[in-house]
């Protein structure tokens, strides 16, 4: 369902790996500002600036299962992998 | 054809070689196998945990066989990932390829197994003989 200008998205962020042993959680739906970036949302989700920096520096983000920069912008329904540094195999 | 799977299951090593692939059109078949090795950097492992973002998986992994094909020219195309608690000695991977020549098979083989490290969102943690455990991180094929 498409969001009302100046109403918050809503997005599901999505927990792998010891970013879900971190936050003890392997989903979050949260609501961002209209125009909030990826980027962003590593701010709202970090329990203080330091943690959210550092996530941000060793994260790689994927939206609807494709990789994108954190400069996208989110928009309704969204749903964000923030994804830790992976190895498979 | 490709076939992809990420399952829960044993993987069956002699049924995926025997089985995986048709035809005479290719001379030449390449597979490889993963097994959890029971040691890593000094220590002793007794098992590694897999996780998966398996829809996203699918889909880098559907990419990466498509680069495949289109640079080596890959017939058929067979990756069964397994997740889940997996003890020492457990074959967590198989990856098999066809084609016309053995040079593009073993190319285009080696290709899926990095590319796959890189940017499938697999996590494993290892868990150690001496009671702890730790997860495993390549360094990210993205900037």
């Amino acid at each position: 369902m498409a969001s009302r200008k100046g109403d918050d998205v809503n997005i599901s962020v999505l927990l792998f790996a010891g970013l879900r042993e971190r936050f003890r959680r392997s989903k979050m739906d949260i609501e961002v500002p209209p125009g909030a970036t990826v980027a962003e949302v590593f701010g709202f989700i970090a329990h203080d600036p330091e943690e959210a920096k550092q996530l941000l520096r060793c994260t790689l983000c994927a939206v609807n299962q494709n990789h994108v920069s954190k400069d996208v912008v989110l928009s309704e329904g969204d749903e964000l992998a923030l994804i830790p540094p992976v190895a498979g195999g | 054809m490709i076939h992809i799977a990420i399952t829960q299951e044993a993987i069956d090593l002699n049924r995926e070689i025997s089985s995986s692939f048709h035809g005479s059109c290719c001379g030449a078949y390449a597979w490889f196998a993963g097994v959890v090795r029971e040691e890593n950097e000094g220590q002793s492992v007794v098992g590694i945990d897999y996780e998966c973002y398996e829809a996203m998986a699918k889909k880098e992994l559907d990419k990466i066989f498509s680069e495949a094909q289109k640079e080596w020219g890959i017939h058929e195309g067979r990756l069964i990932h397994r997740v889940g608690y997996l003890k020492k000695g457990e074959v967590s991977l198989f990856v098999g390829v066809t084609s016309p020549h053995r040079r593009e098979a073993f190319s285009a083989l080696q290709y899926v197994i990095d590319e796959l490290k890189k940017r499938v969102p697999l996590w494993k943690k290892e868990y150690y003989e001496a009671g702890h455990q730790e997860w495993i991180s390549c360094h990210h094929g993205h900037g």
